[in-house]
C-alpha cells in the first residue's frame, strides 16, 4: 500500500479517553482509503464535519464505508453518545474542493484537504438537531488525540464552512448548528444557518488540551513500599511472618532472617 | 435509504494520483456487486481470495492504474478492451477475443471500466 496509513488510531483514540467501537460493518478500516490510498504526509490538521443526517450510527457506517460511491467518507464518526467509530486508515473523501488553508506544519493546497487532512464526521442533522455534551466531549478528545498523533498543535483545525473566513469551503455549513450545541462550551454562530465559529473551536481546542495535561506518578517511594508490605502482612497471622528462613540448599539460617525481613528487604530491593 | 443529507461530487477532489492496492479493492468490490446482481454469489470476499488470486488482481489494478494515467474517462471500452487482451494473455483457460465476445458480456466491461473511470474521474486521479 502506498502512502500512510495509521492502523494505530483506534489504540491512539482510546488511549486518550474516547469510547471506540469496531462494528462488522468497520471492518477492514485499517487498509481502507480513497483511491490514492493512504496520507502522502502526516495530514497537517482535522476537518470537523456534521452528517447531515438523523438515522442510527450503524446507517451512518454503511453509507460512510460502503453506500457512497466515493467511500470512503470521512477517517471517523463521532455517534450521539459519543462513541467514535473508525472508517479508513488511510485518506479519505469528506473535505474536497476548497481552500487552501495554513497550519502549524504547513500549508494545504487548494483542493488537496481529503489527502492532508483528518476528516471527523459527527452525526448530527445541521439544521438544529442537538449536539449532546458527550458528542461534543469525544469529538474535542478525539481531534486532539490525532493532532498529538501526527505532531500538530491542538489549534490545528478547520471547520468544513468557511464561516466567518479561514474554514475550508463556501459549499458547505458544517459544523452547525451553533445554538444547538449542549453543555459548557457554546461556540457562537458565524451565519444565519449557524456555523460554529472557528476562533472558538480552536480556543477550546487548545484550552481542553492543556487541562488533558496530567503528569503521571510513577515513582514509588520507600514509604509506598513499607506501606505496601503492612498491608500484605495484615492479611497473615504473625507466627507465620515471623517464621525464621532457613537455606534449603545448605540447610543453614538464612541471612535475611524471618519471612517478615526478607519480605521487606527483596520489596525494598526490587525498587532500588 | 438512510437520510445522509450534505455529501456532493465535489468532496470527493483532491489531485493524488490513483494507488494500485485501493483500485484493486475497488475493482473486486464491483466484481462482487455483478456477481451478485447476476445471481452467482460465488465470487470469495477479498479476505478469502487465495494468495495467487489475490497477486493476480493486483496486478490488473496496477494494469488500469498504468493505463489511466494518460486515460480519457470518456472511453472506458478502450480500457476494457485492453484489460481483456491482457488477461487473454495471462488467463490458464482460453479466453476469446474481445470482439468474439457476446455483446452482453463486453458491455458488463465497459460498464465496470466506466464506474473505476467515473470514481476516478471525480477524485481528481486522472492525469
Amino acid at each position: 500500500m502506498s502512502g500512510l496509513y495509521y492502523a494505530d488510531m483506534c489504540d491512539v483514540a482510546a488511549a486518550a479517553g474516547c469510547r471506540v467501537s469496531v462494528p462488522s460493518v468497520c471492518v477492514g478500516w485499517e487498509r481502507r482509503a480513497r483511491s490514492s490510498g493512504g496520507f502522502p504526509a502526516p495530514p497537517l490538521c482535522v476537518f470537523w464535519h456534521h452528517t447531515a443526517s438523523n438515522t442510527a450510527p450503524l446507517n451512518d457506517l454503511s453509507y460512510m464505508i460502503n453506500g457512497n460511491p466515493d467511500a470512503p467518507v470521512g477517517n471517523w464518526l463521532v455517534d450521539r453518545d459519543g462513541i467514535c467509530y473508525p472508517i479508513a486508515a488511510g485518506a479519505s473523501n469528506c473535505a474536497g474542493k476548497g481552500g487552501p488553508s495554513s497550519f502549524s506544519r504547513g500549508t494545504i493546497p487548494a483542493d488537496g484537504g481529503n489527502t492532508r487532512g483528518w476528516q471527523i464526521e459527527c452525526a448530527n442533522s445541521g439544521t438544529g438537531g442537538p449536539w449532546p455534551v458527550a458528542q461534543i466531549d469525544a469529538t474535542f478528545t478525539l481531534s486532539n488525540a490525532l493532532n498529538a498523533r501526527v505532531g500538530n498543535q491542538p489549534t490545528d483545525v478547520i471547520s468544513h464552512a468557511v464561516g466567518s473566513g479561514g474554514g475550508w469551503t463556501n459549499r458547505k455549513i458544517d459544523p452547525a448548528t451553533a445554538a444547538a450545541v449542549q453543555g459548557g462550551w457554546r461556540p457562537r454562530s458565524v451565519n444565519s444557518s449557524g456555523t460554529w465559529s472557528l476562533d472558538d473551536l480552536r480556543s477550546e481546542c487548545a484550552a481542553r488540551a492543556a487541562s488533558d495535561f496530567q503528569p503521571v506518578e510513577d515513582d514509588v517511594t520507600q514509604a509506598d513500599i513499607d506501606a505496601i508490605v503492612a498491608a500484605v502482612v495484615a492479611q497473615l497471622p504473625a507466627a507465620t511472618w515471623g517464621y525464621p528462613l532457613t537455606n534449603q540448599v545448605a540447610h543453614e539460617p538464612n541471612a535475611a532472617g524471618t519471612l517478615l525481613e526478607w519480605t521487606h528487604a527483596e520489596a525494598h530491593g526490587a525498587n532500588s | 435509504m438512510a437520510d445522509f443529507g450534505d455529501w456532493e461530487p465535489a468532496d470527493s477532489l483532491d489531485h493524488e494520483p490513483p494507488d494500485p492496492e485501493q483500485v484493486t479493492y475497488r475493482m473486486h468490490r464491483l466484481r462482487v456487486e455483478i456477481d451478485a446482481l447476476a445471481g452467482a454469489r460465488d465470487l470469495p470476499r477479498w479476505e478469502e481470495l487465495s494468495p495467487d488470486a489475490q497477486a493476480m488482481a493486483q496486478a490488473i489494478g496496477a494494469a488500469i492504474v498504468a493505463y489511466v494515467a494518460d486515460a480519457d474517462p470518456d472511453r472506458p471500452e478502450d480500457l476494457a478492451r485492453a484489460l481483456h487482451d491482457a488477461r487473454r494473455f495471462v488467463a490458464t483457460t482460453p479466453l476469446a477475443p474481445w470482439d468474439d465476445l457476446a455483446p452482453d458480456d463486453r458491455q458488463v466491461g465497459i460498464d465496470l471500466m466506466a464506474v473505476i473511470l467515473g470514481w476516478l474521474a471525480r477524485e481528481g486521479a486522472l492525469g
